[in-house]
């Protein structure tokens, strides 16, 4: 998975946000903590299994439940066009 | 409450030094006067660091940094497409990197001086899917389908060649003026808008601020006072050491900050009458602005530069558009117009004296004769 160039990341108001260069969409996409974590690991070329890994032991939480979160976190990324397959 | 004019030059006196502001206004009054100063994004981030949270505000700093971002990203195309061409980036698209945060400055558009080639990047630009929205000779305005605008000019278009020539060799690899003709382009531009066409804006003197700590003193005065804008360029500093608190204001400073306010409630339909007819009677000012003199006919009409037994013709021509432009123009346009025309200032003696101590005290020369 890798990042898609349409997007560029910017902290703007204490807010992490991805601005889309190229389509006509005008607005921004603010990221949580969590999204931002998962999107630097991506970019970092990190995989789901490895991000889950680092989250649950840097949260403590069970690996099941971050696993849960990063998946959808991920799809929804996906479907946004900010991350790609391959 | 506070007066949204006091407190708009308030904050911007709070951005540029840096300290703390205490807000009591109705916000959506700020917002759309900081609207019509084009100043929006710089308001937001005074209120932001403040602690004063508005949506609004918010928002458009929001908008700012999307189109600063795509502006970055067709600028990056720019370089590409024009590589083997002379061009030159000017304006808030050079100066943007000075400012604390660059989508601060940006406005959304680039505007690019191309030396020699200009048809030929206009049909590239074309090439690329850009719509061209108005057109003359000497420049030309494209956008992208991205909302970014180009504007392209073949020239400085600054209505004087003794000034277009302090600029005649400064293309360079780096597509950007140096810092030292940056700040004489920014005090000539301000001439040009202020002397002929009375828009008053407080984003240059945000402009200067970044500025005028860069450049070469020395070279940079010795070359405004060739051009005669030393005195000009003198008021520019002293209005800036105001708003910094550098300075107490004196008339002539409360008066621009009221021609400020002025120019942007009506995109300077009463300024441009003030500051062209401080000196006629009402029926020389309407003669002037219908027949313009010579010099800023041959702007208008390049091949007047050649050809100034042509003048008559268009006149006449000129006239042609005009009547053309009030009939069919949009209605901001045509209220702009009416507004002009209706202007009370051409029968106010007190507010005209007003003008020509001002303009005397600026260094502005009139250019209507």
């Amino acid at each position: 998975m890798i990042i898609s160039d349409k997007y560029v990341l910017k902290h703007v108001l204490d807010s992490d946000i991805l601005v889309d260069i190229k389509s006509n969409f005008n607005g921004v996409i603010k990221l949580n903590k969590t999204s931002k974590e998962i999107y630097e690991f991506i970019k970092e070329g990190k995989n789901i299994e490895e991000i889950v890994d680092i989250l649950s032991k840097k949260y403590d939480v069970d690996k099941s439940v971050v696993s849960k979160d990063v998946n959808e976190v991920v799809e929804e990324m996906l479907k946004k066009g900010i991350f790609i397959n391959g | 409450m506070d007066s949204i004019e006091t407190t708009i030059f308030d904050i911007i006196s709070a951005y540029l030094t840096n300290k703390e502001i205490s807000i009591d206004c109705d916000f959506k009054e700020l917002y759309n006067l900081s609207n019509k100063l084009n100043l929006t994004s710089i308001v937001a981030f005074v209120l932001n660091k403040n602690d004063y949270n508005n949506t609004v505000f918010e928002d458009s700093i929001l908008q700012s940094v999307n189109q600063y971002e795509r502006y970055l990203d067709v600028r990056k195309q720019m370089d590409v497409l024009l590589k083997d061409i002379d061009y030159l980036y000017l304006k808030g698209s050079a100066i943007a990197k000075y400012y604390i945060e660059p989508y601060l400055r940006y406005s959304g558009d680039l505007d690019i001086i191309v030396k020699d080639k200009f048809y030929d990047v206009f049909e590239m630009l074309i090439r690329k899917e850009y719509k061209c929205i108005t057109r003359t000779k000497q420049e030309c305005t494209l956008i992208n389908k991205n909302g970014i605008t180009i504007d392209l000019h073949r020239e400085f278009y600054l209505n004087d060649k003794k000034y277009e020539d302090v600029f005649i060799n400064e293309f360079n690899q780096t597509h950007e003026l140096s810092d030292d003709y940056q700040y004489i382009y920014l005090v000539i531009h301000t001439y040009k808008h202020i002397s002929l066409y009375g828009q008053f804006e407080l984003r240059p003197y945000i402009d200067l601020f970044y500025l005028r700590d860069r450049i070469n003193k020395n070279n940079v005065n010795g070359i405004l006072e060739n051009v005669g804008l030393e005195k000009f360029n003198i008021r520019l500093n002293h209005f800036l050491d105001v708003l910094l608190c550098k300075e107490k204001p004196d008339i002539y400073d409360k008066l621009l900050k009221k021609y400020i306010i002025m120019y942007a409630e009506d995109h300077g339909a009463k300024t441009r009458v003030l500051i062209n007819s401080s000196n006629k009677s009402k029926i020389e000012y309407y003669l002037l602005r219908l027949f313009q003199p010579y010099e800023l006919m041959k702007y208008e009409y390049p091949i007047l530069k050649k050809k100034k037994w042509l003048l008559p013709l268009y006149y006449v021509v000129r006239l042609f558009k005009l009547i053309h432009k009030v009939l069919f123009s949009s209605n901001g346009r045509k209220k702009y117009i009416i507004n002009e025309i209706n202007s009370n200032f051409l029968n106010k003696p007190v507010e005209k004296e007003l003008m020509q101590e001002f303009v005397e005290i600026m260094g502005i020369k009139s250019n209507n004769k």
